[in-house]
């Protein structure tokens, strides 16, 4: 699936940039997470001088990424322990491919079930399939239950953020989506919306037959799906319909509960601030006999789609990912042109890094690109990925796979000559003087689209080597 | 139609080339820590103070009573303050039934689980014992059992938690080390950190979406 938009990627990025309020926004809120994650993490820094907490963020982040690497580092091992520790406490595993198995596998335990409704709490895993489309065309009513996710399900759109969905949205236009649902016009007062989507949302948790979730960990050793949420919609999705269907990338996998105090410590303070999100929810296997409330059928659907092909390359590490969006927000290209410009599911340094592994470099080679290369991403992730290197590694590859324009080709081929041989280089550089000197600081096109927003540097009026000469007094 | 298991491992170990790997290997230099208290933190009153302070940042409320039957009168009080009559939904546990005389005096109906999910929905009140309380963050952890269902934190719009202080850990960390010594994890164990809130709509806090808005700790020293 992941095809693009047939919108292209210079229009995206022009059409973000042309939008005032979304740069606003987009500004607000990357700077505001920014602050929290320095803040909430310098103070565990100090709790740790006390000896009062696990670690510093640096200790915490080795250890995590130690975790991490060794999960991705054997993970057949690690899925067939956690596919058995599910099974043995009644749980259900499957195993997709790609996009069509989701399909096929949600749709049968739909049938099964004679499911109608499905709530929803977000799964990224389930937005790379473009899971709901699926159902929805099978004629199922599927609800996203998080809140920012709700709104833009309305109105057909995707998420612009990774913790804020609606992000690009303000309150006037949440309003008129939400409008539509109430048949009546609500006012642009975000407590007054929370609720009415709180009385919508919690008649449909009521009724529905299956709620779907995705798992921020799943725990090899027992079998235990780990959500964490500040709403509370993954509570009632994982606790109020007769089955409940995790979708996830099945390198999500951590080894054991002790694990997940170092993930945990990490995920929210990363992702927004928070010491912990409200509610750190371990699910594990059906309820036992005598208990009233809980699913009765449980189903784990590991998603693959594209993850195996990156295991064993370069890119490996970008498995390491929490999908924490701590890289969003520092990113400087992020957060200019936000979450849609990207036009994958995943935006910001991981998402340029993963949509075009995950999707193909060929239909995304543009992404790599939207990076200053400033090294923000690595510095805030908090599995210490190096997103910048990827980044250029994929630009190589693109170059290898001669997917950039001819004309640059033939360019870098002629420059390669021409710079071979001192003699060589020393007329280009002379006629380029020259050249420079006549035009007046104008350049022919396809120049002209570099130095419309930069300066075209001024060749020195003697090059090194004719100064080396001067100096030496001899050629 | 989807993978086999064998199919699956088997293009993950192919990628790797070596045979599926039948058991995850010991982790170099890997022990597997158990929870030590901290060494300054040993004293209940101060790891009372310290999650009671963090509680408070949330916009939870917390209060320390003198006893068990203080602290289900104060569990009382607190629910009379939201509303004057109606359902309250307990758990059936000595800790949260400490509640119940106070409640049944002061004119509410209690109810104790299981009850079904529109009874629940329509309460005034649930009220549950915490397994642990950690003071680092202000948080509960409630554990699913017969006798405790998952929906009386989650649907009525204030939760109260009764928690004895012996209870409390530290930290986070402590609490998922402490989970490690289980034998076997219960169906479902949430870590509560303070009321219901989200910040989708312009980054605005709004308190209260899906779960209980109101969120109130009674602790006692047992």
């Amino acid at each position: 699936m992941g095809s693009q938009s047939p919108v292209s990627f210079q229009e995206r990025v022009r059409r973000a940039l042309s939008d005032q309020r979304l740069r606003a926004a987009l500004a607000k809120a990357s700077e505001n997470f920014k602050v929290k994650r320095t803040t909430v993490f310098a103070e565990m820094d100090d709790l740790a001088a006390q000896g009062l907490t696990l670690g510093t963020r640096d200790q915490l982040k080795a250890e995590g990424r130690r975790i991490r690497q060794h999960v991705i580092d054997h993970l057949d091992a690690y899925v067939k322990q956690a596919a058995d520790s599910i099974r043995s406490r009644g749980g259900q595993v499957h195993y997709a491919a790609d996009a069509h198995d989701v399909g096929q596998i949600v749709k049968q335990i739909c049938a099964a079930k004679e499911a109608r409704t499905l709530v929803k709490s977000k799964s990224m895993a389930s937005e790379e399939v473009h899971l709901n489309a699926v159902l929805q065309a099978a004629g199922l009513n599927v609800v996203e239950t998080d809140l920012g996710e709700y709104i833009i399900q309305i109105d057909g759109e995707t998420p612009s953020h990774l913790i804020v969905p609606a992000i690009h949205k303000n309150k006037q236009q949440v309003a008129e989506t939400l409008s539509k649902v109430a048949g009546e016009a609500l006012p642009a007062d975000s407590q007054k919306l929370t609720a009415f989507a709180r009385g919508r949302l919690r008649e449909l948790f009521l009724q529905a037959d299956i709620g779907i979730s995705g798992a921020n960990f799943v725990i090899a050793e027992t079998g235990t799906v780990l959500l964490i949420s500040n709403e509370g919609n993954a509570r009632l999705v994982t606790s109020l319909p007769k089955t409940h269907i995790v979708i996830c990338g099945f390198e999500k996998i951590i080894p054991t509960i002790e694990d997940a105090a170092v993930l945990v410590s990490l995920l929210p303070r990363s992702a927004t601030g928070q010491k912990l999100s409200v509610y750190t929810s371990l699910v594990t296997g059906i309820p036992g006999p005598g208990e009233a409330d809980g699913p009765e059928e449980l189903h784990v659907i590991f998603l693959d789609n594209g993850r195996t092909n990156i295991v064993g390359t370069e890119f490996e590490e970008t498995l390491y990912c929490i999908r924490c969006a701590a890289c969003l927000n520092v990113c400087p290209v992020y957060r200019n042109i936000g979450g849609h410009a990207y036009g994958g599911v995943y935006s910001g340094p991981i998402g340029a890094v993963l949509t075009p592994l995950l999707n193909g470099l060929e239909e995304w080679k543009e992404l790599p690109y939207a990076s200053s290369l400033c090294m923000a991403c690595y510095e805030a992730c908090p599995m210490g990925i190096h997103l910048h290197e990827h980044l250029l590694n994929l630009r190589k590859r693109a170059v290898e796979q001669r997917l950039p324009p001819w004309y640059e080709k033939v360019a870098m081929k002629a420059l390669a000559w021409l710079w071979s041989s001192p003699r060589r280089y020393k007329a280009v550089t002379s006629l380029g003087r020259l050249a420079q000197r006549l035009s007046g600081g104008w350049y022919p096109p396809p120049l002209s689209h570099w130095t419309r927003s930069r300066e075209f540097p001024k060749i020195a009026e003697k090059s090194f080597r004719e100064r080396w000469s001067e100096i030496n007094g001899a050629e | 139609m989807a993978l086999s298991e064998q199919e699956f491992l088997a293009r993950i170990a192919a990628r790797r080339g070596r045979p599926v790997l039948q058991a995850p290997p010991p982790r170099p230099g890997h022990t597997r820590s158990r929870p030590v208290p901290p060494p300054n933190m040993a004293s209940r009153e101060a790891m009372t103070e310290w999650f009671m302070r963090e509680l408070a940042k949330l916009s939870g409320t917390a209060e320390l009573a003198t006893s068990l039957d203080a602290a289900g009168a104060a569990a009382a009080a607190r629910i009379a303050r939201e509303r004057s009559t109606g359902e309250v939904i307990l758990w059936d546990d000595p800790i949260a039934l400490a509640a119940r005389p106070h409640l049944e005096r002061m004119g509410f109906v209690s109810r104790v689980w299981p009850v079904d999910r529109r009874t629940c929905a329509q309460a005034v009140a649930g009220l549950t014992t915490a397994l642990f309380g950690v003071a680092e963050t202000g948080s509960i952890a409630l554990a699913a059992s017969e006798k405790a269902g998952r929906l009386v934190s989650l649907l009525p719009p204030l939760h109260v938690a009764i928690v004895p202080t012996s209870r409390l850990l530290a930290t986070a960390g402590d609490y998922f080390k402490t989970l490690g010594t289980f034998g076997k994890m219960p169906a479902a164990i949430n870590l509560v950190t303070g009321p219901s809130r989200t910040a989708d709509i312009e980054l605005e806090l709004s308190i209260g979406v899906h779960g209980p808005a109101n969120l109130h700790v009674v602790l006692y020293h047992d």
